[in-house]
């Protein structure tokens, strides 16, 4: 892990418990953050500081040449992601990429000088869906939706749902619709894995060419409820998430069976979860 | 009679020395055909599949100078040596040309190495003829110089 920071990082990172770790923050010429045991304090030679002057600091051309390293060597390989913002390491990590967006048309066609990296560290936690599996697919697959702000742990809950389906309900087959690589990074079962595609693209393909029963998705847009409505109309069971930090009654696409809250301080572990009338079964 | 085999190991060792003192010409050679082969397969890699650099080197590993130079290379992304059988110019293009790889999206990628491929066509031509005309020449020498050794023996 962490083969693409530079070495100065490198070193650091050997004084912190990387399961403590969850986002690691670079900026050129600016002090390393991290979020460490869910704070953010800096990160110096010995590991993390609450001092900023002993933070380390990384230089522009040690983030261009991390996002390089990112991209395996291969930013041609990447760049669909890059115009997006986003890379996925080989080893799973999601890098957010900042910089100047390049526009040819009104049409983005490269991201350019990127000078801040936000690297979200993930935790493959198995049991932290028992609960939210017990309530929601225990009896029979149903469709659900985690909601939360970002960092909350959805991801890692879903991909341990998707884990736990297949075990309970090898008959069926699991479709994850994987858009940034960041679902499938670790152990999800025996599902087949569309990696990189839109969602559209995926429910659409997928569900023609991989025939599933269940499919499993990360972070719905607003433009993509109607490809999901259209599965669930076909029969198909949907498992997703999506950013929504208010509450639950507000949010509008009430096509759901069940909904996931996490608005905790720990994270992962939901804070309500409601059935389609909205009853909290917590 | 040992004379006589005397002789012939003296015309047959310096033939040879002719044939060893041509191999940087050979080398060239060979490793301009090898690096025009990875420049075509890792465009069409890159260009269907988008297939990572890393997949491309692997199917050059142990070959030659030129598997021994991409794993050099491998190490840091970036070289900065020089070939000794090949000219400035050519270590230059060699420099060049690694320091581009994989370094931007496809459609510039493709931009640069268009524009490589004619420098690698022609250097592959070059050296090719260099290899035949100096492996040619460094035997016939070598043979030569075996001959007056020998007659100066007799």
């Amino acid at each position: 892990m962490y083969d693409f920071l530079p070495p100065s990082l490198k070193t650091a990172m050997q004084n912190l418990n990387s399961n403590l770790l969850y986002e690691l923050r670079l900026r050129a010429e600016r002090p390393v953050k991290v979020n460490y045991r869910g704070e953010y304090l800096f990160l110096g030679e010995d590991g993390v500081t609450p001092r900023r002057e002993r933070a380390i600091v990384v230089s522009a051309r040690e983030i261009a040449d991390c996002v390089f390293a990112a991209c395996d060597y291969s930013v041609y390989s990447c760049s669909e992601e890059m115009k997006e913002c986003f890379l996925t390491s080989k080893t799973g990590e999601r890098i957010g990429l900042g910089g100047t967006l390049v526009r040819e048309n009104g049409k983005i066609i490269a991201l350019r000088d990127v000078r801040s990296l936000c690297i979200r560290i993930p935790h493959p936690v198995q049991g932290c869906a028992d609960k939210i599996f017990s309530l929601c697919e225990a009896d029979r697959p149903r469709n659900c939706i985690l909601l939360s702000a970002p960092g909350y742990g959805k991801t890692t809950v879903l991909r341990e749902l998707c884990r736990l389906l297949g075990e309970k309900y090898p008959e069926k087959n699991i479709l994850i619709a994987d858009e940034r690589g960041e679902l499938s990074a670790f152990d999800t079962g025996d599902a087949d894995v569309l990696l990189f595609g839109g969602k559209r693209e995926a429910f659409s393909f997928g569900l023609r060419a991989l025939r599933p029963d269940i499919i499993v998705t990360d972070e719905l847009q607003e433009e993509e409820y109607a490809a999901v409505q259209s599965a669930m109309d076909a029969g198909l069971i949907v498992i997703a998430s999506a950013h929504f930090g208010k509450e639950v009654h507000s949010f509008a696409h009430r096509i759901f069976e069940r909904y996931v809250c996490f608005n905790n301080e720990k994270i992962g572990q939901a804070s309500a979860i409601y059935d389609e009338n909205l009853k909290n079964l917590l | 009679m040992i004379s006589y085999i005397l002789y012939i190991c003296i015309v047959l060792f310096l033939t040879y020395i002719g044939y060893f003192l041509s191999g940087k010409y050979r080398s060239a050679k060979k490793f301009y055909a090898a690096w025009e082969r990875f420049h075509q397969i890792f465009l069409t890699e890159a260009g269907y599949t988008r297939r990572p650099l890393q997949e491309v080197i692997e199917k050059f590993r142990g070959q030659d100078e030129f598997g021994a130079f991409l794993a050099e290379y491998e190490k840091k992304h970036a070289w900065d040596g020089k070939m000794d059988f090949f000219t400035k110019e050519d270590n230059d293009f060699l420099r060049e040309y690694f320091s581009c790889l994989g370094r931007t999206d496809f459609k510039a990628q493709k931009e640069y190495f268009d524009g490589a491929a004619k420098k690698l066509a022609a250097g592959r031509e070059r050296t090719e003829k260099d290899a035949l005309r100096y492996t040619d020449l460094y035997i016939k020498l070598g043979f030569l110089l075996g001959l007056i050794i020998v007659i100066l023996l007799l």
